[in-house]
């Protein structure tokens, strides 16, 4: 009984001890708010709540589903009610923009003890740290220059998937003499700004950086876009006249099964392919999108989470835990299989934990695409210039591809004249 | 004594002091957030509320748009073809039920359903119904009628009808509805002596039936003209605003400045617009049941 007695005192005393030394030193808590609510998607931020836990932090999260827009709403009425979430999915030029609200925390700290610099690629280093600090953490990277080709139809004409924008077109011509539709499209406005994107940066990487980087508005009105426009016209006359309301799955699925011979998309494709049991290299096969100048091109988008200024200590704390989860290799594989995309660090290795050749592929790409300085953002994800000029340039595209009677010279000038009056 | 006045005083004060509440309310629902939205609209705002005065730019940028000038024109060309169709195809509807037809009530709550369905369900199926790879012309193409064409909904030109009649699909049971409710309701004995007057029944619904329940339409037509404003998710469900921006409709515009460009102050100009759009109906109306009222007083008086 004694003993008993005495034991149980000595539980209790350290545990008063215990409590006494967690008390002083902050608990690590945080509450997420992101988009990203159902499917495989909602796994990985799962997972991520699990790492968390595992390092000793307590896991929250906010998920709002749908747009992007529904967290930018729900992210403002909690900043002008004084009551910042700590951490928030944002991306691109967003991270600037609330970045110069002066509402956002600094990883300086977390981000130097772990070589961040080192190990991010450089064109995302830039959106991460818009005033020279870190004020988020990359998750992921997508590429949105990928061209899918139907290997039945390709296989049936004999020709090998295009290098060059000719290139393309000559292989166009020979699929739609032969009762194919070239390209499976679905018109809305950020995928027919995605596949602009590709062919701007296809045909002259410079202007893409002045006009689509910096929203250089003579850029824009040059004979450069003017051609780029030209190619897109050409194009939009290789699609079917089904392309309004058309969802970009169904685009997806007319390529894998034959029916169309070449889609332009990012690299979610490959994660949608897989999951509908379509395979790469029997049903289809992913090449970057043609360029003009050789070598090899990688246009990238990214998906973040920024951090905001908090008060309480435990929060502060968990955002350090919370960041440095992110950036763990451990969790850029996880996440990134689930997603199509590749890790947001160029030092992991990809031929473990389940990634495809086109995700390996990717990996390749963008190393070999930073060694020769043809990275780039892309605009039509949001990873360039502010919202407002973004959406009036995407509004210029959608209609240039709706409407025929607009000509490539006018429509030059309708994106800088679009762009000149947001500024 | 003063105790039973003071107690008759209050109850009749009551009436007053149980509409206060919802005079608060209303004034500022209707006039201090009007007031609000229309001084962030010429606010120096942008992604966050800022209540710097920041001048009339951001009119100017929204009237050189041309998005906002396509939506400007399809809410009027939409509000006015949805109201009038509704109201029409309602009329007409209410005007067959009255014959007397067999199981009334089953046609009733057929053409009543379409106002159970949301806007998002109905702009989905419609979408598949008129697009040319899943609806009409593929049946008709699968029927082996090779060279039938029905592609309005990727039409420029057309897509706003493809808008239109989906609007008037969905509204005009609810209209139907109210405007038999109506019917029922008028006299049988002023249907009777028109009758012995020798007056044909189209001609009796036509003079007679239709102007003594004119007080329905103008009800109905107030209900559907908020529809038309505020319409967002049948156009967003239906075609996305497109081809292009075809038909993108202003309350569109508004979220997207609002909500994703981070444009606040030119999307509450852009909110400001559509008040005035609703004015330039509304004023014209009370002026003219003002002029109507005081010339009845006058014959009266």
């Amino acid at each position: 009984m004694k003993l008993n007695k005495a034991y149980t005192l000595t539980t209790a005393s350290v545990l008063a001890i215990a409590a006494l030394a967690t008390a002083a030193q902050a608990e690590p808590k945080t509450n997420m708010m992101h988009q990203w609510a159902q499917g495989s998607e909602a796994a990985a931020i799962a997972k991520l709540g699990e790492m968390f836990e595992a390092a000793g932090g307590t896991w929250e999260q906010t998920a709002i589903s749908g747009h992007t827009s529904n967290t930018l709403a729900k992210l403002r009425s909690d900043i002008v009610a004084g009551n910042a979430p700590a951490a928030v999915q944002l991306k691109g030029p967003e991270i600037a923009e609330w970045n110069s609200t002066g509402t956002t925390a600094n990883l300086d700290e977390v981000a130097a003890a772990e070589g961040w610099d080192d190990v991010v690629a450089p064109e995302l280093t830039s959106v991460m740290k818009p005033t020279g600090s870190w004020v988020a953490a990359p998750m992921n990277i997508h590429r949105v220059n990928w061209l899918y080709s139907s290997t039945k139809i390709l296989n049936e004409l004999g020709l090998d998937v295009p290098k060059t924008w000719d290139d393309f077109n000559a292989a166009c011509d020979k699929i739609v003499a032969a009762g194919h539709t070239c390209i499976a499209h679905g018109a809305a406005d950020w995928s027919d700004a995605t596949t602009f994107d590709s062919v701007v940066y296809g045909m002259d990487i410079d202007l893409y950086r002045k006009a689509f980087q910096e929203a250089d508005v003579d850029a824009m009105r040059s004979q450069g876009m003017i051609d780029a426009f030209a190619q897109l016209r050409k194009m939009v006359g290789y699609m079917d006249d089904g392309i309004n309301g058309r969802s970009w799955e169904q685009s997806m699925t007319m390529t894998m099964t034959g029916e169309a011979a070449f889609f332009l998309m990012g690299d979610w494709t490959v994660a949608s392919a897989n999951l509908a049991g379509f395979k790469e290299g029997e049903d289809y096969l992913c090449n970057q999108t043609p360029v003009n100048w050789g070598g090899n091109g990688f246009i990238l988008n990214a998906d973040s989470v920024v951090f905001f200024q908090q008060s309480d200590p435990d929060y502060i704390e968990g955002q350090k835990l919370l960041a440095s989860t992110i950036m763990s290799p451990e969790f850029q594989v996880t996440f990134n299989v689930a997603k199509g995309s590749i890790p947001s660090r160029t030092d992991v290795d990809l031929s473990k934990g389940g990634f495809t050749q086109c995700q390996q592929q990717g990996l390749a790409d963008l190393k070999a695409s930073v060694s020769e300085g043809t990275l780039v953002r892309s605009m039509a994800h949001n990873m360039t210039v502010l919202q407002k000029f973004r959406g009036a340039m995407m509004e210029v595209i959608t209609e240039f591809v709706a409407d025929d009677s607009i000509t490539p010279e006018e429509a030059a000038n309708q994106l800088a004249d679009a762009v000149e009056l947001q500024s | 004594m003063t105790k039973r006045s003071l107690g008759s005083r209050l109850a009749e004060k009551t009436p007053q002091l149980v509409l206060i509440p919802t005079l608060v309310a209303a004034f500022m629902y209707v006039v201090v957030f009007s007031l609000w939205t229309l001084w962030i609209s010429v606010s120096q705002s942008t992604l966050l509320p800022n209540m710097a005065y920041g001048g009339f730019g951001e009119y100017a940028a929204l009237w050189q748009s041309k998005r906002w000038v396509v939506s400007y024109q399809n809410l009027f060309v939409f509000g006015a073809l949805y109201v009038v169709g509704s109201l029409f195809i309602g009329s007409l509807l209410a005007i067959l039920i009255d014959q007397r037809v067999r199981f009334e009530s089953v046609w009733r709550t057929i053409f009543l359903y379409p106002l159970a369905i949301s806007f998002i369900v109905t702009g989905t199926v419609w979408r598949w119904i008129f697009h040319p790879q899943t609806g009409v012309e593929r049946a008709l193409n699968d029927l082996g009628w090779i060279s039938a064409n029905f592609d309005w909904i990727t039409d420029r030109d057309m897509a706003l009808y493809v808008v239109i009649f989906t609007g008037i699909w969905h509204a005009s049971g609810f209209a139907m509805a109210l405007i038999l409710a109506g019917l029922r309701s008028v006299d049988g004995d002023l249907v009777k002596a028109a009758q012995i007057d020798g007056a044909s029944m189209p001609r009796i619904y036509r003079k007679v039936i239709l102007p003594t329940i004119w007080p329905i339409f103008i009800a109905v037509t107030v209900v559907l003209l908020q529809f038309a404003i505020k319409t967002y998710d049948l156009v967003v469900a239906l075609t996305q605003g497109g081809p292009g921006v075809a038909t993108t409709v202003p309350a569109i515009v508004v979220y997207d400045l609002m909500f994703q460009r981070g444009q606040i102050a030119q999307g509450a100009a852009a909110a400001v617009m559509i008040l005035v759009a609703l004015a330039m109906v509304i004023v014209p109306y009370v002026l003219w049941t003002n002029w109507q009222a005081k010339k009845e007083g006058q014959r009266h008086g």
